[in-house]
């Protein structure tokens, strides 16, 4: 067909069909669209970021000892939010490549781009302190979140695994008592542990005991962890300081 | 408008033309209707009324879209990323395969193939055509259409880029990839 016959014949269709030109506001909304979902990607990945920070900070990973470090570590990684991370930064590097120019950066330089981004706003986030506020809504909120956390706190709380967690409520020269999560009183020997540790802790204050159950109610201390900042609430337990010291006589022995 | 006015506007003018005015569209496809016809015709073999029905899905497509044309683009890349669109989405749909492809092309494109290539040119032409056709007909669609954008089309790596809508690294790593396939392909004939 000759050139002027064919481009006739397709501009008879574009009137037959009364085919328009689209307007230039849906391509404009689409471009904002991407760049929208593309930034709340990278925002949700720092949000990831700020609370996996505060829950590798807060547990204090690689502490733990002593029979499994291997196994400790691989079950005290806070999968929930790293997973969380991972999928967002998917989503980011896919909203970007569907940007306009998108398709001009490789995939690794998105991704860095997508990792570097959400680690300094992540950063930023926690050191502001959202990233508590957001750990303990999701907690309130999410009730696979709430059986992920109560699920590690489990593993934190047992004794009969040589690991124990709760507040100080007595100390003495070789022996604390420590009353668990779970309101039992706990007689911790604090023996075959390097004393100067008992210095980083107080009276009231939430520790992690690591060694092994003695008795039914005793536990051998090999390493004694504070869990945080006083007044600090540990990941998937939102207890009031408060409640713990006038619900207990106060009695310093030293 | 007559044909000398109409040859020395740009293609950003035919567009702002054409949403003005339907009926200077005309300009834009007799402007580009021979190009685009022989680039389906280079990375497929599809029968000539099949490729007709292609251009026309393109230039519905291209009007379709004119308002959002990316003016930091040049508009021959938007027709070009739209017509390679077209063509796969038309391979999808047929699962149809090109066998081998009637290839026209003339003395000044065989040397450049010849030149980008490293193939010998110690031969005739009509026997170094049969080989370079026989060669580029059995490669991989994805490594013939950048050799064909690159060596017959003279588009540079951002062009390309532009039009397959991927980044130049990976443009640069196809065609190095598609020039030794086309090598081995060729040293085997």
């Amino acid at each position: 067909m000759d050139t002027k016959d064919f481009s006739k014949k397709v501009l008879d269709t574009i009137k037959k069909e009364k085919i328009k030109p689209k307007p230039r506001w849906e391509f404009l909304l689409k471009d904002y669209f991407v760049w929208v979902l593309f930034v709340l990607s990278v925002f949700i990945g720092s949000i990831s970021v700020s609370v996996l920070i505060f829950v590798i900070k807060y547990e204090k990973l690689f502490r733990f000892g002593p029979e499994n470090p291997i196994k400790n570590i691989l079950s005290t990684i806070p999968y929930f939010w790293l997973l969380t991370l991972l999928l967002f930064l998917f989503l980011a590097y896919l909203n970007f490549k569907h940007t306009k120019t998108g398709y001009r950066y490789n995939i690794l330089k998105v991704f860095i781009l997508s990792i570097v981004s959400s680690l300094i706003f992540g950063s930023l986030f926690y050191y502001f302190g959202i990233s508590e506020k957001i750990e303990k809504g999701a907690y309130n909120r999410l009730s696979l979140y709430k059986n992920v956390m109560d699920g590690r706190g489990k593993m934190m709380f047992s004794p009969e695994d040589g690991y124990l967690g709760g507040v100080v409520v007595k100390i003495e020269e070789t022996n604390i008592e420590v009353k668990s999560f779970d309101g039992k009183i706990w007689s911790v020997n604090l023996e075959k542990l390097d004393i100067e540790s008992v210095s980083e802790f107080e009276l009231y204050s939430r520790v992690k005991v690591v060694g092994s159950k003695i008795d039914e109610d005793v536990f051998e201390a090999s390493q004694i962890i504070p869990w945080a900042k006083k007044g600090q609430r540990p990941p998937g337990q939102h207890l009031n300081y408060l409640d713990e010291r006038n619900n207990h006589k106060m009695r310093i022995i030293r | 408008m007559d044909q000398k006015e109409v040859v020395s506007l740009s293609d950003e003018k035919l567009i702002e033309m054409t949403l003005s005015d339907q009926e200077n569209f005309l300009y834009l496809m007799n402007r580009y209707e021979k190009r685009l016809l022989s680039y389906i015709h280079r990375i497929s073999n599809i029968p000539f009324e099949e490729a007709e029905d292609i251009l026309q899905e393109v230039f519905i497509k291209i009007y379709r879209n004119l308002n959002g044309f990316d003016k930091n683009l040049k508009f021959s890349s938007w027709a070009y990323r739209i017509t390679h669109n077209e063509v796969i989405s038309n391979f999808r749909k047929s699962k149809a395969r090109p066998q081998s492809i009637d290839w026209d092309f003339d003395d000044n494109i065989l040397n450049n193939i010849s030149s980008g290539l490293d193939i010998s040119q110690q031969v005739d032409n009509q026997y170094l055509r049969k080989n370079i056709i026989e060669a580029l007909n059995k490669i991989d669609i994805k490594y013939r259409e950048v050799l064909v954008l690159k060596y017959i089309e003279g588009r540079d790596y951002k062009e390309i880029s532009d039009i397959l809508k991927k980044p130049s690294g990976t443009v640069g790593t196809l065609i190095n990839r598609a020039k030794k396939k086309f090598q081995e392909n060729y040293r085997k004939n």
